[in-house]
């Protein structure tokens, strides 16, 4: 339907989700002190994706998000965790406070409704 | 003590998180035993909603000597939004043999990996499990001495393979198997259908104007009777020359027509084409010495039939050296068994297919001939001109894109000029044509003399470099290593260690190798596919004994050949891709890799 109203109006936004690097992610936090949450994927896990194109590229969700966390996407095909911390299921989502440390750990992957009320305690 | 914190909170934020999820070792839980046989029984038992991918669940048997798997049973998968997937736990049989002289208790290892998803909406991680087993070798069968392979090499025609050995074998072995099935009717009918096709490549399009300038030549009147006998003449030739090539290749090893791509043929043929031309511009009339006419023949109508016998002859060799995968699998043909009839039925049948669409060309340029007049007079000119530009296009493999852009040119200018151009009395749609064709060519003249070498973009050097600059950034070309020798091609695998390797055989005066340049290798899916590879050029083009040597070391026949290697450097024979492959199919090709 969204791709049909784009096609009829030609009026459609591109809009993609912004992840950051970790690097990036930190040097804003410091600014910020908001709570890091990083995505852990894997290039076959379809979940992963599945959920991308449903909650993140939401434009509202998108924003929510956007005044929580930092976001910050790690595919595990292409690099390993930086940290000691081993997760073993993708999508897992690992929420980071200012000291590096993991506060909440939440594997799976959600409808907007149910992640939003999963992360909202979180700061 | 931050460790230790650390992981505390995970380990209390795992259990926070609403126990929807299977942990890991719910889901999956391996086994592996051997059965009552001496053969390994394995399983991966899947916790509810568990499912697993086929192509990450393997069983192997690791650190056993003297015993080898001989074929593993598996379940069928089934496709699960797009992916092959286990739903239920399944159950892989692995068959085991000894080697001879092994006896007693092997010990040895099982590891089941594994890698599935919940329907939950979510994957877990890659995992593995090993099981020690003591394998008892005086319950396994003995391996065969030597393992049934199938290698070309060592095929017969008693052993024809069947299709389903075809799927791992090359396009080109594919086809020397084709020859294999031994019922000559098929195999002429194949290999015509292959020269059908091929006659709509470029390697044929030059002799177009030929066999049309041929038949032309031959003068006024001409019937539609003897022209398709001189087309005919001209095609059986072509064929008998491209199957005198292909057994002396496929025997010897040895490439006519490649040894005939040096600058002494090519210099002399493109000389007979401007004569040819000269002569269609009325300048004398071409004909054999009357004293060589009455020896051979008392009827003057045969002497044409020896010129366009040696015209087609030498046409095949010279103009048309196009190596595709039929050609090469009729020469592997020969070349492995050393039967030079059936590979050379094949080969001849494969030309008089690439000669059909020629006999058509020749009739009708004899048939729609005007009568004798202005227009006639036009019309032998521009065959003159086709035949002056041919001649130019051969030189282009002996001779710089310079020289030959500044011949273009003047060709083209000289005929604007023929048309009338310059002249007031000509019909609008003729001076249009001529004063397009006036100002290609002179493009075409400053471009050279500006130092552009392409004649669809021959002012293209008046582009700001600034420009050229971002254009060689966001449209990358492939980057190619050259090499000449067995010794260079070895030196550049070497600095591509661990590198998956292309390596493509390409001469100067190949027009298939120009095809794959200009359309497969320039398109962005492909150039994207091919990051991964090192790629490698063979330049075959000076044809010495060290190319011979490159090009006998590795089977090639002839250009272009595109041969590619895993990242240990070992040859994936089976995806050896000869002559011109479009770019979909180059992509489907590597995708199978």
């Amino acid at each position: 339907m969204k791709q049909l109203a784009c096609a009829l109006f030609l009026a459609c936004e591109i809009f993609a989700f912004e992840w950051k690097t970790l690097e990036e992610a930190k040097a804003l936090q410091a600014k910020t002190h908001m709570p890091i949450m990083i995505d852990v994927v894997r290039t076959n896990c379809h979940y992963c994706t599945d959920m991308e194109r449903d909650v993140f590229e939401d434009k509202a969700m998108s924003a929510w998000l956007e005044k929580r966390f930092i976001s910050v996407k790690i595919n595990l095909d292409k690099e390993p965790l930086p940290f000691s911390v081993k997760v073993s299921m993708t999508p897992t989502f690992l929420f980071l406070n200012e000291k590096g440390e993991i506060i909440k750990s939440i594997p799976g992957s959600w409808s907007i409704e149910d992640f939003q009320s999963l992360t909202k305690g979180i700061k | 003590m931050k460790n230790l914190l650390l992981a505390l909170f995970l380990s209390l934020s795992l259990f926070a998180a609403p126990p929807k999820f299977l942990m890991p070792e719910e889901a999956f839980k391996p086994h592996a035993k051997l059965n009552t046989s001496g053969n390994i029984i394995a399983n991966v038992e899947l916790g509810k909603g568990i499912y697993l991918y086929e192509a990450q669940t393997k069983v192997e048997l690791k650190n056993a000597a003297g015993v080898v798997v001989e074929r593993t049973e598996k379940p069928e998968a089934v496709d699960h939004d797009g992916d092959r997937v286990y739903t239920s736990t399944p159950k892989f049989t692995l068959f085991l043999q000894k080697e001879s002289g092994v006896s007693g208790i092997v010990k040895g290892e099982v590891v089941v990996s594994y890698q599935g998803c919940s329907e939950q909406g979510l994957c877990y991680e890659p995992d593995s499990k090993s099981f020690a087993i003591d394998i008892d070798t005086s319950k396994l069968p003995e391996t065969k001495a030597e393992p049934k392979a199938l290698d070309v090499a060592t095929l017969s025609s008693a052993d024809a393979p069947t299709s389903k050995a075809n799927a791992d074998l090359s396009e080109t072995d594919a086809i020397a198997n084709t020859i294999l099935s031994g019922n000559l009717a098929i195999i002429i009918l194949t290999f015509m259908g292959f020269g059908l096709l091929l006659s709509l490549t470029p390697c044929v399009f030059p002799m177009v104007p030929i066999i049309s300038g041929v038949i032309i030549s031959q003068g006024r009147g001409i019937t539609t009777k003897r022209a398709l006998f001189l087309s005919l003449v001209y095609v059986l030739s072509m064929a008998v020359a491209y199957t005198i090539a292909g057994v002396m290749a496929g025997l010897f090893g040895a490439n006519l027509q490649a040894a005939l791509q040096n600058p002494v043929a090519i210099f002399i043929f493109s000389g007979i084409f401007v004569a040819l031309a000269l002569s269609m511009f009325g300048f004398y009339e071409l004909k054999l010495p009357d004293s060589l006419v009455a020896k051979v023949s008392s009827s003057s109508n045969h002497s044409g039939v020896a010129g366009v016998a040696i015209m087609g002859f030498l046409s095949a060799l010279i103009v048309g050296p196009c190596v595709a995968a039929p050609l090469a699998g009729a020469l592997v043909y020969i070349g492995q068994t050393g039967d030079a009839v059936l590979g050379g039925i094949a080969l001849f049948a494969m030309s008089i297919g690439m000669g059909i669409p020629l006999i058509a060309v020749g009739v009708s340029a004899g048939k729609f001939m005007p009568r004798p007049g202005a227009w006639m007079t036009m019309v032998t000119d521009i065959f003159g001109v086709m035949m002056l530009a041919v001649a130019i296009w051969m030189l282009e493999r002996v001779v710089s894109d310079y020289i030959t852009m500044v011949l273009y040119s003047v060709l083209g200018i000289g005929f604007a000029l023929y048309l009338g151009a310059h002249e007031k009395e000509v019909h609008i749609f003729k001076k249009s044509m001529a004063v397009v064709m006036l100002i290609y060519s002179i493009s075409l003249f400053i471009g050279a003399l500006g130092g552009s070498t392409s004649m669809l973009k021959p002012l293209e050097f008046l582009k700001p470099t600034v420009a050229i600059a971002g254009v060689n950034q966001q449209g990358s070309t492939l980057q190619f290593v050259k090499v000449h020798t067995i010794e260079e091609l070895d030196m550049a695998m070497a600095n591509a260690k661990g590198k998956k390797v292309m390596v493509d055989f390409y001469a100067t005066w190949c027009t298939s190798c120009k095809e794959l340049e200009a359309i497969t290798f320039k398109d962005p899916k492909v150039i994207n596919a091919l990051s991964e590879f090192v790629l490698i050029k063979a330049d075959i083009s000076a044809n010495g004994v060290e190319q011979k040597a490159l090009s006998k070391k590795y089977g090639v026949f002839g250009p272009p050949v595109l041969l590619f290697f895993d990242a240990s450097h070992t040859l994936q024979s089976p995806k050896t891709v000869v002559g011109y492959i479009e770019p979909q199919k180059f992509l489907e090709h590597l995708a199978a890799l």
